[in-house]
C-alpha cells in the first residue's frame, strides 16, 4: 500500500522531527525527503509543508484566525480580538471592501461573520 | 393600506431588527469531478446534510470519513474549484410539499421547470424518512381503479399497495401508468409521476397528455431528464415519495409512479462507484436492495388513528431481453406485493396492453376489488387458465372434440376484450358489464374478429339507455336482481344491433 495521503506525511514528518535538533533533525529530514524521493511524493512537498506548518500548530496551540474587514483596522481592536480567541493566537488581517463594514473572522472550520453586509442580506430577507 | 402605514411597518421591523453574529463552519474542497466533491474540514457534518458550495450550488454530503466528507453535488459543477469554500447549512435535504405543486412540473428539488411562478411554500418534508410502523398500518381495502380491464379483473390493485410494473423496453410500460393516472379523473387519488433518465421529448409528451386529459389538475410531475446529474437521477424518487407523504398525511390517498427504478439504480451505481464504495453483484453497492426497499416501504395505508391516508407505488423496471432474474429485478419483485409482466411478443401479436395474465399476481388488492368484479372476475381468470392450456391445440381447430373447441372460443373473445388501446381508460362498471357478457357466453353468436366493433357498440348502447344500471354496478351493488337485470340489458342490445 503506497497510498499515504499529504497529511500524514505530514504528521509523520512532525512526530519524527518532534523534540529533535541539530545534527539529528537533519538527518530525520534528510530521510523523510528520501522517502519522498522513492515515493516520487516530491511534487507535493509544497502541500505538505503547509500542511506540517498547520499540524505542528494546531500541535502546539497556537490558534490561526483571519481577520476580513473593508478598511484597515485600528491595532486596539485586532488585539482586542486576538484577546477573545486565547494567548497562542496568530493574526492574518485581509482587506475586502465589499462586506462593507464589520469584520469576518475565520478560524480552522468556522467563519464568524459579523459583516454589514451579511447584516444587511438577513434583513432583506426577513423584510421579504 | 397606505404608503405611510407600511413605512411605519418597515420602520418597525428595521428597528427590531436585531444584530446577530453568524456562525458558520466550513471547509474546502480537496477535489472535484463528475458531480463528486471531496471536502476538508466540516467535522460536525451530518450524514445527508445539504452544503451550500460556491455560486448557490448545492451539495449533499455522502460519505463522512475520518478527515474528508464525501459529496455529491446537485446540478452543474463546472464552476467549482479546488480550494472553495463550503459551507454546512445544517438543514437535512428536503423538498418543499403542498397543494402548490399540484399541476406542476419540478425538478427532484421541487424547483418548478414548466417555466411557471415560483412555488411558494413554506412547508418542507426530508427526502428521507422512516416508513410507517406496524402499528399505524391497515390492510388494503380499497381498490385503485386503473381504467385496464386486465389489470382491474385479474391483477387488481389497492390503494396502499406496491405493484410492480416490468417488462422490456417498448412494452407499454408507462402506458399503463398513464392510463392509470388519467383514470384517477374524481375517484379523490392524487397522482405523483416521478420521470427518472427518461427522454425530455417523452416527459413532455406525457405533460401534454396528461394536460390534454385534464390530469394534471390533480397530478405533479417530478422530472430529472437523461441529462440531470445522477446525483439528481439517484433522489427524483424520494422526492416524489416526501410530496406524497405531505398528502397523506392529510389523510389523502396518493398514487406514486416511478418509471423507472432501474435507471436509478444506475445512477446510484454511479455515484457509489465515484464514491469509491465497494462494488458487489453487477457493480451495483451492497447497500442497492435497501435503496429501493425502503423506497416502497413508505408506501402504504395509514389506520384511522395514524391519520389515515395512503400511498400507492407503482415502481416500473425495464429488463433486458425478457430477463427477470438480473439483479434488479429480482430484488424489486421481492419487494413489491405483486407485478405486471409485459412482454413484447404479445405486444407485436397485437394484445395490447400486452399483459401476460400467466404470471402477472398481485398479492393483495383482491380484497379491495368490488364484488361485481370479484364475481365476474372469477369465472374470467378460470376460463383464461383453461384457455392457456389449450391454446396450443389452437391450430388443429377442426380435428378438436366440441367442449375443448368452445372453450378455445371462449378464450380467443376473452383476449379479444382484455385488448384495449392507449389513452382510453374503463369505468368499472363498463368493464363488468363486457366481461359478465362474454364470459357467460351471451356473446357466443358473434364473430371473433368482430367482437371489438360488438364491445364498442354496446358500451354506447349501455351508455344511452342503462345509465341507473351502470351506477348501482359501479357503486359496488351486486345480486340477483341485477344480474338478471344485466342479462336483459344484453339481451335487449342483441335484438337491436
Amino acid at each position: 500500500m503506497n497510498k499515504s495521503t499529504v497529511s500524514q506525511y505530514a504528521r509523520a514528518l512532525y512526530e519524527a522531527t518532534k523534540g529533535q535538533s541539530g545534527k539529528n533533525l537533519e538527518k530525520v529530514i534528510a530521510g523523510f525527503v528520501n522517502l519522498l524521493a522513492r515515493r516520487q511524493k516530491l511534487k507535493q512537498v509544497g502541500r505538505i509543508i503547509e500542511e506540517f506548518v498547520s499540524y505542528a500548530k494546531k500541535q502546539e496551540g497556537i490558534q490561526r484566525i483571519e481577520v476580513t474587514s473593508a478598511r484597515k483596522l485600528n491595532p486596539s481592536i485586532l488585539e482586542a480580538i486576538k484577546q477573545s480567541f486565547g494567548k497562542k493566537v496568530e493574526l492574518s488581517e485581509k482587506v475586502t471592501p465589499e462586506i462593507l463594514g464589520g469584520v469576518k473572522i475565520r478560524t480552522e472550520d468556522t467563519i464568524l461573520d459579523a459583516s454589514l453586509k451579511t447584516q444587511l442580506m438577513r434583513l432583506k430577507q426577513s423584510l421579504m | 393600506m397606505s404608503i405611510h402605514s407600511i413605512v411605519e411597518e418597515l420602520k418597525k421591523h428595521i428597528s427590531e431588527f436585531e444584530k446577530k453574529v453568524e456562525v458558520e463552519e466550513v471547509g474546502a474542497v480537496l477535489e472535484v469531478g463528475d458531480g463528486i466533491a471531496r471536502v476538508s474540514g466540516l467535522s460536525k457534518c451530518q450524514a445527508s446534510e445539504m452544503l451550500e458550495f460556491p455560486n448557490d450550488t448545492f451539495g449533499v454530503a455522502f460519505n463522512l470519513e475520518e478527515e474528508t466528507v464525501g459529496a455529491v453535488i446537485l446540478g452543474e459543477f463546472k464552476h467549482i474549484k479546488e480550494g472553495d469554500t463550503v459551507k454546512r447549512t445544517g438543514r437535512i435535504l428536503s423538498v418543499p410539499v403542498g397543494d402548490e405543486l399540484i399541476g406542476r412540473v419540478v425538478n427532484p428539488l421541487g424547483q418548478p421547470i414548466d417555466g411557471g411562478a415560483a412555488i411558494r411554500s413554506n412547508k418542507y418534508y426530508p427526502l428521507e424518512r422512516i416508513a410507517p410502523g406496524v402499528m399505524t398500518r391497515e390492510p388494503v381495502l380499497q381498490p385503485v381503479q386503473t381504467g385496464i380491464k386486465a389489470i382491474d379483473s385479474m391483477i387488481p390493485i389497492g390503494r396502499g399497495q406496491r405493484e410492480l410494473i416490468i417488462g422490456d423496453r417498448q412494452t407499454g410500460k408507462t402506458a399503463v401508468a398513464i392510463d392509470t393516472i388519467i383514470n384517477q379523473k374524481g375517484q379523490n387519488m392524487i397522482c405523483i409521476y416521478v420521470a427518472i433518465g427518461q427522454k425530455e421529448s417523452k416527459i413532455a409528451r406525457i405533460v401534454a397528455k396528461l394536460k390534454e386529459a385534464g390530469s394534471m389538475d390533480y397530478t405533479i410531475v417530478v422530472a430529472a431528464g437523461a441529462s440531470a446529474p445522477a446525483s439528481l437521477l439517484y433522489l427524483s424518487p424520494y422526492a416524489g415519495v416526501a410530496m406524497a407523504e405531505y398528502f397523506m398525511d392529510q389523510g389523502k390517498d396518493v398514487l406514486c409512479v416511478y418509471d423507472d427504478l432501474s435507471k436509478q439504480a444506475w445512477a446510484y451505481r454511479e455515484v457509489s462507484l465515484l464514491l469509491r464504495r465497494p462494488p458487489g453483484r453487477e457493480a451495483y453497492p451492497g447497500d442497492v436492495f435497501y435503496l429501493h426497499s425502503r423506497l416502497l416501504e413508505r408506501a402504504c395505508r395509514r389506520n384511522e388513528k395514524a391519520g389515515g391516508g395512503s400511498i400507492t407505488a407503482l415502481p416500473i423496471i425495464e429488463t433486458q431481453a425478457g430477463d427477470v432474474t438480473a439483479y434488479i429485478p429480482t430484488n424489486v419483485i421481492s419487494i413489491t406485493d405483486g407485478q405486471i409482466f409485459l412482454e413484447s411478443d404479445l405486444f407485436y401479436r397485437g394484445i395490447r396492453p400486452a399483459l401476460n395474465v400467466g404470471i402477472s399476481v398481485s398479492r393483495v388488492g383482491s380484497a379491495a376489488q368490488i364484488k361485481p368484479m370479484k364475481k365476474v372476475a372469477g369465472k374470467l381468470k378460470l376460463s383464461m387458465a383453461q384457455f392457456r392450456e389449450l391454446e396450443a391445440f389452437a391450430q388443429f381447430a377442426s380435428d378438436l372434440d366440441p367442449e375443448t373447441k368452445k372453450q378455445i372460443d371462449l378464450g380467443q373473445r376473452l383476449v379479444e376484450i382484455l385488448k384495449q388501446p392507449q389513452y382510453q381508460p374503463m369505468p368499472v362498471a363498463h368493464q363488468i358489464a363486457i366481461i359478465f357478457a362474454v364470459t357467460n357466453g351471451l356473446a357466443n353468436e358473434v364473430e371473433v374478429k368482430d367482437m371489438r366493433e360488438w364491445e364498442n357498440k354496446f358500451h354506447s348502447f349501455l351508455d344511452k339507455t342503462k345509465q341507473a344500471l351502470l351506477d348501482k354496478i359501479g357503486s359496488g351493488e351486486w345480486d340477483e336482481k341485477i344480474e338478471s337485470e344485466l342479462k336483459d340489458a344484453i339481451g335487449e342490445f342483441k335484438k337491436n344491433v
